[in-house]
């Protein structure tokens, strides 16, 4: 179809842009997921951690700053080779100063496309997400992954060329009361989320065996715009670096920065730092 | 009805154990991470005994026990269970005097390979599939036209055969 050739086409342009030339590449995002799904009966466990200097917002008057973490672990699963489902927990500090199980979010991805050659591949997926929170909601940041109740669904498209991975996502999310706590009016019920992400494989040069590490870096851009007559907006950067031990172990650190917003946020920057375990073929 | 019964009863006496192993290379992989699913997912199957990856070339080489029936659709079926697709799939065939060979069919247990080119000659041949889902979307356009003037036997008795076995095309390397 014509309109797979001009996506193909744009991220072809992209990445000579990006000057990849050799090789394998990465596309294992530390922030969004990719269009290509982890493999059927594989299993995933993983524990992240985002962490920062952050702003304890209070309606009495008594605001502070303090370290606050949101603990999210993940199991992952390849239900077959086309849908896979992770579901993840939030511990966190960020609305109290004491962790507190915040609450439970589900994401199923659906891969439709696949246009696969040598060392290259493009691929589209269709995923949704359903978060259920249960602490009060202060800002009118939108985020399904820790803040807020609702729905989200889109698309991704990835287009893996040699050593570089190319991404981007669009989403839909509504928002809804969280567990005993109404959405106030401030906050939005309709919003539009969307990513472009980069990975590049630096590390090996040559594979030899799967005991070697492998490095990659990754920098990915995030937009957020909700519409009501509070509209919002986030701009948001986050370059990684991840290394791949073994072939089946993975650790991500990220850092997230804003660029632009005009809400009001726990804080304007964070790290994350994340372990993941993959068994292959756990389910037979 | 004399030739398929002949062939009938050979084959259900053949065994896979002629195909000792096989070369495979797979698309669109991006990482150590994702050659291991695919060994893996390789390694599960009941017919095969090793395989030993080319992690530079994306190619795995399978070693075959004598034990079981070789299915190449599993294989398949198991790089795309990884994510990943089949680029190229070539096996090694010892040939065997119990085996029919019926110019270009040459048959299994429950399998048939329709063969361009067979030089009944050598003793070990190797054969690389062109069926969809065995090549990548640029090989497959130029084997399309060789696959279609490969010519089945007009010999309705070896039809009937056929439609019990899996057929799959593949050329003489």
């Amino acid at each position: 179809m014509w309109w797979k050739n001009k996506i193909s086409s744009a991220f072809l342009l992209l990445s000579i842009f990006f000057k990849s030339e050799f090789a394998k590449s990465q596309e294992l995002f530390v922030m969004t997921e990719p269009a290509s799904n982890m493999p059927a009966k594989a299993v995933a466990m993983r524990v992240t951690n985002k962490f920062m200097n952050g702003h304890l917002h209070s309606y009495a008057g008594n605001d502070e700053s303090y370290f606050m973490q949101r603990i999210v672990p993940e199991f992952a699963i390849g239900l077959n080779k086309k849908i896979n489902l992770r579901v993840s927990g939030f511990l966190a500090n960020y609305y109290q100063k004491s962790i507190k199980l915040e609450g439970f979010n589900m994401y199923v991805k659906y891969r439709f496309l696949s246009h696969d050659d040598l060392h290259r591949h493009f691929r589209m997926a269709a995923f949704s997400r359903i978060s259920v929170i249960d602490h009060a909601i202060n800002f009118r940041e939108i985020n399904l992954e820790g803040d807020n109740s609702g729905l989200s669904t889109g698309f991704v498209a990835t287009q893996l060329l040699h050593k570089l991975a190319l991404s981007a996502t669009l989403g839909y999310v509504h928002t809804t009361n969280n567990i005993g706590n109404y959405r106030p009016d401030f906050v939005a019920k309709n919003s539009i989320n969307y990513t472009l992400s980069a990975g590049y494989l630096l590390l090996p040069f040559h594979y030899k065996n799967y005991n070697q590490p492998n490095l990659n870096v990754y920098c990915e851009l995030q937009g957020r715009n909700s519409f009501s007559e509070y509209e919002a907006h986030i701009y948001e950067v986050f370059p990684a670096l991840q290394l791949i031990l073994k072939s089946y172990m993975r650790i991500d650190l990220g850092y997230r920065y804003q660029i632009k917003s005009n809400v009001s946020r726990n804080a304007y920057s964070g790290y994350l730092l994340r372990f993941e375990y993959n068994i292959f073929n756990a389910l037979h | 009805m004399k030739k398929l019964l002949m062939i009938m009863l050979l084959c259900s006496q053949l065994s896979y154990a002629q195909f000792t192993k096989a070369e495979l290379i797979a698309s669109g992989l991006t990482c150590s991470m994702c050659n291991l699913a695919t060994q893996k997912q390789i390694q599960s199957l009941n017919f095969v005994d090793s395989v030993i990856p080319d992690l530079e070339l994306n190619a795995f080489h399978i070693y075959f026990n004598q034990t079981h029936e070789i299915n190449f659709e599993m294989i398949r079926k198991k790089v795309e269970d990884a994510g990943f697709f089949v680029a190229e799939l070539k096996v090694s065939y010892h040939k065997m005097s119990s085996h029919i060979y019926s110019n270009p069919l040459l048959f299994f247990e429950n399998s048939v390979l329709c063969i361009d080119k067979y030089n009944a000659q050598k003793d070990l041949h190797i054969f690389k599939f062109i069926d969809e889902g065995y090549l990548t979307s640029k090989e497959l356009k130029k084997y399309r036209k060789l696959k279609q003037d490969m010519v089945l036997p007009s010999n309705s008795k070896d039809i009937s055969v056929l439609q019990t076995k899996k057929m799959y095309h593949v050329v003489e390397e």
